[in-house]
């Protein structure tokens, strides 16, 4: 599969949070700013990209009967790495996300790939499968985030947009509008790839 | 640990801070496993049950062993080890007895490992700095609170299945508005700081 | 079996060995400039409430509620304010407060360095416009919706919570500090 191909597969055709339907946890829990998605989304998608590569460097010497505690030790140690690097350079950012750092270690998607991918493929499409799903993922955190910080707070990365005659709608950013939104976002997203594929194969 | 402070702890867990309509963990299985109240059942009784084990050994090791030699660093790594012997653990032991339980758990069993809930009551054991006991009672009761909301959540779910919805919104999109109502609803608990 | 149960404990070990020694390094690495910017922050509130003071840890007892306090002091040593660090527990997260107090127990300022409220609701509360409510006030802070008394604080609406975290924690400040500025005054 080439890698482009790889690319745009994790951002739109399979989409792990908008097609797989799957790493909903985080994209509920820090979409409450544009700010916070891109923080979370990244720093998912390196650890994913990370233990993509090493597992698959190891993938023919992990016995079968321990594959999942090895992956999940793997993923641990990546997680745990970019953790302490925010908290050192990015430690707004760190505080932002609190506990979710640490909870990309039970990001399905990480340990998904690496089962479904990374433990039967070579290095150079995990490493560009990680890279998809990653980006993937991003994407589909900061569309969400961008639609409930505009409309719960009236700002987009902390700048306000409409003006000061504008009564944000508070509940989008708080738990109640995470799941509206996602809800939506995944029904609109279907509506719009199936009127693509219809059109793609007329 | 008075009384007065397990109630506190208790309803906490359960209601102010319900692990799945306000602290959004443990959604995967969530939307995953609602679908049947059976499975629902089963399921939250095992998260239940490895939340509570893995909140006591997790304090123990945190307690024991990371925070004396300073290996705080070493936390997620731990606690998701932990968490991942507990439940092969389980695993073995129900296939063993209760075989009956174990194949209608299915898949879902081993992914209770990668529930963000296990991991997150762990994590805010340590944060919340309490002792042995309020780990536990907090690991049971956050269990219970995820087991009531994925309870409550399957017999609407099973309804839904039979009403009228627009095609687009079929499977997960109409669940997550659903959920949205219901996370509303529990909002309303959000000033019950009593015993605090 | 026998040899496939050596391998299986062998790479799981060898993995947690590795993940244990990069981490170990990372670690290394980060810690001194993580506790760096911890203290930096606070060093910063407490000369934003205190110019020009040193400041001069306490050692705290068990049973304190402070993460850290300090007397304030000019140069030729005599005190001249006290400051703690207290954190509470606010709506969505922790909320870290730096209190300052003259010595006769009289706020001198509020600062917060970690907060992590709703946006546009609990967030006010760390505005230097809600934060001044506190100056000048001793004893005990009475939380209104309304201020009716100027000695009144009034709560963020619709943010009850995380006003009367922040609140709650300057009361704490307060209360405590008076077991230290006593013995202070003593001198």
């Amino acid at each position: 599969m080439n890698s482009l191909k790889q690319i745009t597969d994790g951002l739109f055709a399979n989409n792990p949070v908008l097609v797989q339907l799957i790493g909903m946890c985080p994209t509920l829990a820090t979409t409450t700013s544009l700010k916070n998605a891109l923080g979370m989304g990244l720093s998912a998608a390196a650890v994913l990209v990370c233990s993509n590569v090493v597992i698959s460097i190891l993938r023919k010497i992990i016995p079968v009967k321990v594959r999942i505690a090895c992956y999940i030790v793997i993923i641990a140690g990546f997680v745990t790495v970019v953790d302490l690097l925010m908290q050192a350079y990015l430690p707004e950012l760190s505080v932002s996300l609190g506990m979710y750092i640490p909870l990309i270690v039970v990001n399905c998607i990480i340990l998904a790939r690496a089962e479904a991918f990374a433990s039967k493929n070579g290095v150079i499409a995990s490493f560009f499968d990680g890279v998809g799903m990653g980006l993937g993922f991003t994407f589909a955190l900061c569309l969400l985030a961008f639609f409930r910080e505009l409309i719960g707070c009236g700002t987009v990365y902390g700048i306000p947009v409409f003006g000061s005659g504008y009564e944000p709608v508070t509940v989008i950013v708080q738990t109640p509008g995470g799941f509206l939104c996602l809800g939506i976002l995944i029904a609109a997203f279907k509506v719009v790839s199936d009127k693509i594929k219809g059109r793609k194969r007329s | 640990m008075s009384f007065v402070k397990i109630v506190s702890l208790s309803l906490s867990a359960i209601l102010v801070e319900n692990f799945i309509f306000v602290r959004f963990l443990g959604i995967c299985p969530f939307l995953g496993v609602s679908k049947k109240t059976d499975t629902a059942v089963g399921m939250s009784l095992s998260v239940i049950f490895v939340m509570t084990v893995s909140s006591a050994a997790t304090y123990i090791v945190n307690r024991f062993v990371l925070v004396p030699f300073d290996l705080g660093y070493m936390r997620t790594v731990a606690f998701i080890l932990i968490i991942a012997s507990l439940v092969q653990f389980v695993e073995l032991f129900l296939m063993k007895s209760v075989p009956a339980l174990f194949h209608a758990l299915g898949i879902y069993l081993p992914l209770i490992t990668t529930n963000c809930a296990v991991l997150g009551v762990a994590l805010l054991n340590v944060k919340k700095e309490l002792d042995f006991l309020g780990s536990v009672i907090n690991g049971f009761m956050s269990g219970v609170g995820f087991a009531i909301a994925m309870i409550i959540f399957s017999s609407i779910r099973e309804h839904l299945e039979e009403s009228d919805h627009p095609k687009a919104f079929e499977g997960f999109p109409i669940a997550l508005i659903s959920a949205s109502l219901l996370s509303l609803a529990f909002m309303g608990f959000q000033g019950l700081s009593i015993f605090n | 079996m026998n040899k496939e149960r050596v391998a299986m404990v062998s790479v799981l070990a060898f993995i947690c060995i590795a993940a244990a020694a990069l981490l170990g390094y990372v670690n290394g690495v980060t810690k001194d400039r993580i506790e760096a910017i911890a203290n930096d922050k606070m060093q910063s509130a407490m000369e934003e409430i205190i110019p020009g003071a040193v400041f001069k840890e306490i050692t705290l007892p068990d049973s304190s509620k402070f993460d850290k306090a300090f007397f304030a002091e000019d140069e030729a040593g005599n005190k001249t304010a006290f400051c703690a660090k207290v954190t509470v527990s606010g709506f969505a997260d922790d909320i870290v407060l730096i209190v300052g107090t003259d010595l006769n127990g009289s706020v001198l300022g509020v600062k917060i360095t970690q907060i992590n409220e709703t946006a546009g609701l609990g967030s006010k509360t760390n505005d230097e416009a809600w934060l001044s409510q506190f100056k000048g006030l001793s004893g005990s802070i009475n939380l209104k919706k309304v201020k009716t008394l100027p000695t009144d604080v009034a709560a963020v609406s619709g943010a009850t919570i995380s006003s009367s975290a922040v609140t709650g924690g300057v009361q704490t400040a307060l209360d405590e500090a008076a077991v230290y500025l006593g013995g202070a005054n003593d001198e």
